[in-house]
């Protein structure tokens, strides 16, 4: 990798792209593209998924034109993340839901869905929605894995 | 959307030959499932060796493939990536699937004791 001798809190990411499917696998290359450690990738590649694919499905309804702005800045003590979009609003109760489902009922009636804004609960820090000017501006922190730190 | 299957005497074991489980694949996943565990051996194991990344549409599809297994009929997993298991972890998904380290566990022995 060409830079990977940049420190680490040089590597902040901003990126522009449009709301289609490819464009976020693209986005999300480059966020993987940073120097993290393999428990960071995955950490990051299951929450800006989820996050990123709730845009382009429910803020945006699958419209590709719409527009996503996100930007990454590592920090010693994890990533700190800035999403932005111009599509619906996000459920005004979902930014503070608690995701609870029921696991031992039969195997028939377990949930097939609901996981994706729990997955970003678990694995954030500071969560916050803000809907600004017809903007959704979604900000968290990523922490470091406790075994990657010094 | 790529599934194999092989049987042996104690279970059909079915490949995963993607890198990915997510939106773009979860029905046809599902689909596909559902006719590779309508018949065979009893016991399912399914390996997902070659899988690096689900996202809650993919384990939404694992979850649905599981559900629509005819009684009596098992539906196991193998070899999770670190990041699937973190999201099997995290949603307590783990807690409902029986999960192998890997296929060769999970069949005691592996297939190659076919007649």
């Amino acid at each position: 990798m060409q830079n990977a001798a940049t420190p680490h809190s040089d590597q902040c990411l901003k990126l522009d792209f449009p709301s289609d499917n490819f464009s976020v696998r693209q986005a999300l290359g480059k966020v993987l593209s940073l120097t993290l450690s393999d428990d960071e990738k995955s950490v990051v590649e299951i929450v800006l998924a989820e996050v990123l694919n709730n845009i382009v499905e429910h803020a945006y309804q699958e419209d590709p034109s719409g527009h996503i702005q996100l930007s990454v800045d590592p920090s010693d003590t994890g990533l700190r993340v800035l999403v932005q979009d111009e599509g619906l609003p996000l459920p005004a109760d979902l930014p503070n839901k608690q995701v609870n489902y029921d696991l031992t009922c039969e195997t028939g009636d377990l949930p097939e869905g609901g996981f994706g804004w729990l997955l970003v609960q678990e694995l954030t820090d500071g969560l916050q929605y803000e809907r600004r000017d017809g903007r959704n501006i979604l900000s968290f922190q990523i922490p470091k894995p406790a075994e990657d730190q010094a | 959307m790529q599934l194999t299957y092989q049987d042996g005497p104690e279970a059909r074991v079915i490949t995963v030959d993607n890198s990915r489980i997510d939106a773009a694949i979860a029905i046809k996943f599902k689909d596909q499932m559902r006719d590779m565990t309508s018949d065979g051996p009893q016991r399912v194991v399914v390996d997902m060796t070659k899988v690096d990344f689900i996202d809650s549409s993919g384990l939404g599809a694992i979850v649905a493939a599981m559900k629509q297994v005819p009684d009596g009929r098992s539906f196991e997993l193998a070899a999770l990536s670190n990041t699937v298991g973190k999201v099997f972890a995290l949603t307590r998904m783990d807690s409902v699937f029986t999960i192998h380290d890997n296929v060769d566990a999970a069949l005691d022995g592996g297939l190659a004791n076919a007649s």
